[in-house]
């Protein structure tokens, strides 16, 4: 696992150097890397596909103009969510509260293995929007870095260096954001039926 | 029903993050507790949720690459240049300045010469026989009350003596400390001059006097100390004015930490010359503390005090006060980011200034670092949001020349100036329940270098989290 890190990483930096000797397929193949982990990211985030698009795009331009300034102390990877998050933050707040109601309703079924558990498996399938919705509903510091770690793998020292923060708290919004959508749930299952 | 296992339990069991006979316990619990069965359907789903991914849209990258200008680091070598070499890259001065330094070195050289030969005809001309007579003269006529009082007293008496020598810039002179042993007829004068001459003990220090340059003799009258010295203080000479300085303020400086010595005249053979190499040499000199290398705890001081007075008169907008802080050549350049960039950052000269403020101009002060578009702004409007955007004057972390937080760009300040000192002050951020506790983080960086001994400002960077 180390081994693979350590050689994205490298990758990584020989994709970037190369870029700014001028090699431009360099930096395709690296925006080829992260476009669909970054976009499938900033979606969750917006819970907006034309947002989301934009966003990506936004960051990448960024990621471009300033590549020269990269410092290589950050691994690419974290270097290019904290872009991702710092971009979010600024263009958010505009359309935060503009969330296309379709997105919901798109969400293809998800694979969750409760094989052992017929009925709660049924019971998931059911209330799958809901979960989404509570999950979006998580303060924006929770939900990125729940996101981060369920989606990217992150390490929580990762994490903490995305949200400027040290690896204890970023452990410690993810345990809260878990906590937070299981609370919610029960109160609604109460509410509700 | 009675549960015994905790939230953290089924996070764990969720994240898979147990031992076979913890997830055994844990598995047998859900198969009876529906409340954390239902608990771990959420987690899982939560997860499968984050998990998901649908499929990018092609026209991300085809976007970005229509809006990026994709020759802009194969045109312009000096952003990879810039990276890699920040160490080997000159310092950029003002044009005038750099042509001023050519002119003095100009003149320098073809006066080296003339006044070289004028001090070689003197020697021919005078051969001076008085040499081995003066020599043996070793009594000192104005005898120095507080050093001949302790003789008297004491036979043999140890004393500490500092002594100066030469730097390896060979631009200041570094004081060494040195217990010597002085019996009743030596001549204190002569004893330090002559442990002078042996060179220094410290690692990095140069001796300063020619090769086979003989104290001739030494006297001190009415605070002046005369040195008479052999022709080979001039003929073994390196030359250089630079070299040139250091001997004769290693000398002087050495001399003048004797009590009752505020000048020294040198006497070359017996005689006063109007030039040694290229300085005037016929009047006594002063003792020059500017040349004596400082110590790294007293430049702090300095600097700090220097960058307490600056960040004043920033935040007071006292533009008078800081145009009095500004480098005479340099200028002081703003940058609106870390990474300061000499071609692209404005700079302005100490009279410019003062009526920045309230100058109604635009000027780009660089580009903004998301857009890439132009920082076009006033002065007044770049100093509310580039430079005094939080209350630095009272925050609480102020470091001496080291960087706090490094961002996600290179701090490139020491690199830029790395003669120079600078202070930066830091904002830590707004504190939760915002989200993202410190990434609104926010600092200044005041960079100062020394010139004719004194602190002026070169650098004003503001640091901030950004793109």
């Amino acid at each position: 696992m180390i081994g693979v890190l350590t050689m994205s990483k490298e990758r990584d930096n020989i994709l970037v150097e190369n870029t700014l000797k001028g090699n431009i397929s360099s930096f395709e193949e690296l925006m080829g890397l992260y476009q669909g982990k970054l976009f499938n990211f900033l979606l969750k985030m917006t819970a907006s596909r034309e947002d989301a698009e934009e966003i990506t795009q936004e960051v990448f331009i960024k990621v471009y103009n300033n590549l020269y300034k990269y410092n290589n102390k950050w691994s690419f990877s974290t270097w290019i969510y904290r872009i991702a998050i710092n971009t979010l933050r600024s263009q958010y707040r505009k359309v935060k509260n503009v969330k296309s109601v379709d997105y919901y309703t798109n969400v293809s079924e998800l694979p969750a293995n409760f094989s052992d558990y017929p009925e709660l498996a049924y019971e998931m399938k059911e209330r799958q929007r809901e979960i989404i919705r509570l999950i979006d509903e998580l303060k924006e510091d929770q939900k990125t870095a729940l996101l981060l770690r369920c989606m990217q793998d992150f390490s929580f020292k990762e994490i903490g260096d995305i949200l400027g923060i040290s690896p204890e708290a970023a452990k410690m919004k993810i345990q809260r954001a878990k906590q937070t959508i299981c609370k919610k749930y029960e109160k609604l299952e109460k509410e509700g039926r | 029903m009675k549960c015994n296992f905790s939230f953290e339990d089924i996070i764990k069991y969720s994240e898979n993050h147990l031992s076979d006979e913890e997830k055994k316990r844990i598995k047998e619990h859900l198969d009876v507790c529906e409340k954390c069965r239902k608990r771990y359907g959420v987690l899982k789903s939560t997860e499968a949720y984050a998990k998901d991914s649908s499929i990018a849209s092609e026209n991300i990258s085809k976007n970005v690459m229509e809006a990026i200008d994709i020759n802009r680091y194969s045109k312009n070598k000096k952003f990879w240049l810039g990276r890699a070499f920040y160490k080997a890259m000159p310092v950029i001065k003002p044009i005038l300045a750099t042509a001023a330094v050519l002119v003095v070195v100009t003149v320098g050289v073809t006066s080296f010469g003339s006044l070289r030969r004028l001090i070689n005809n003197s020697g021919s001309v005078e051969p001076n026989p008085t040499g081995s007579v003066i020599d043996s003269q070793n009594t000192n006529p104005a005898a120095l009350p507080e050093s001949t009082d302790s003789i008297v007293q004491n036979p043999i008496e140890k004393r500490i003596i500092t002594l100066y020598y030469s730097n390896s810039n060979a631009d200041k002179v570094v004081a060494e400390k040195r217990e010597v042993e002085i019996s009743k007829d030596t001549q204190i004068e002569r004893l330090v001059f002559e442990e002078l001459q042996k060179g220094p003990k410290g690692e990095g220090l140069f001796a300063t006097i020619p090769k086979g340059t003989r104290l001739l003799s030494v006297s001190t009258k009415n605070g002046i100390c005369t040195l008479n010295l052999s022709k080979e203080f001039v003929d073994n000479h390196s030359g250089g004015t630079a070299g040139e300085a250091m001997t004769l303020y290693s000398i002087i400086n050495t001399m003048t930490e004797l009590p009752g010595i505020d000048k020294v005249q040198f006497l070359i053979e017996g005689q006063k010359q109007e030039a040694y190499i290229h300085a005037v040499f016929n009047e006594p000199f002063k003792r020059n503390d500017k040349i004596i290398e400082k110590s790294e705890s007293e430049i702090k001081a300095e600097v700090e005090a220097r960058s307490q007075e600056a960040v004043k008169a920033i935040k007071e907008k006292d533009m008078e006060k800081l145009a009095q802080m500004v480098h005479p050549e340099k200028g002081v350049l703003f940058s609106p980011y870390s990474h300061v960039e000499l071609h692209k950052h404005k700079v302005f000269t100490a009279e410019q200034l003062k009526d920045l403020l309230k100058s109604e101009e635009v000027y780009t002060w660089g580009e903004y670092d998301g857009s890439g578009d132009p920082i076009e702004l006033t002065f007044a409007q770049y100093y509310e949001r580039f430079i005094y955007d939080h209350d630095f004057a009272n925050v609480d972390k102020v470091a001496y020349n080291e960087i706090q937080r490094y961002g996600n760009t290179i701090v490139n300040i020491l690199d830029v100036y790395p003669e120079g000192k600078f202070i930066e002050y830091y904002f830590p951020g707004t504190e939760p329940p915002e989200p993202y506790d410190s990434l609104d983080w926010a600092c200044l960086r005041l960079a100062f270098e020394e010139y004719n001994g004194q602190w002026y400002l070169v650098c004003i960077a503001h640091g901030q989290w950004t793109i």
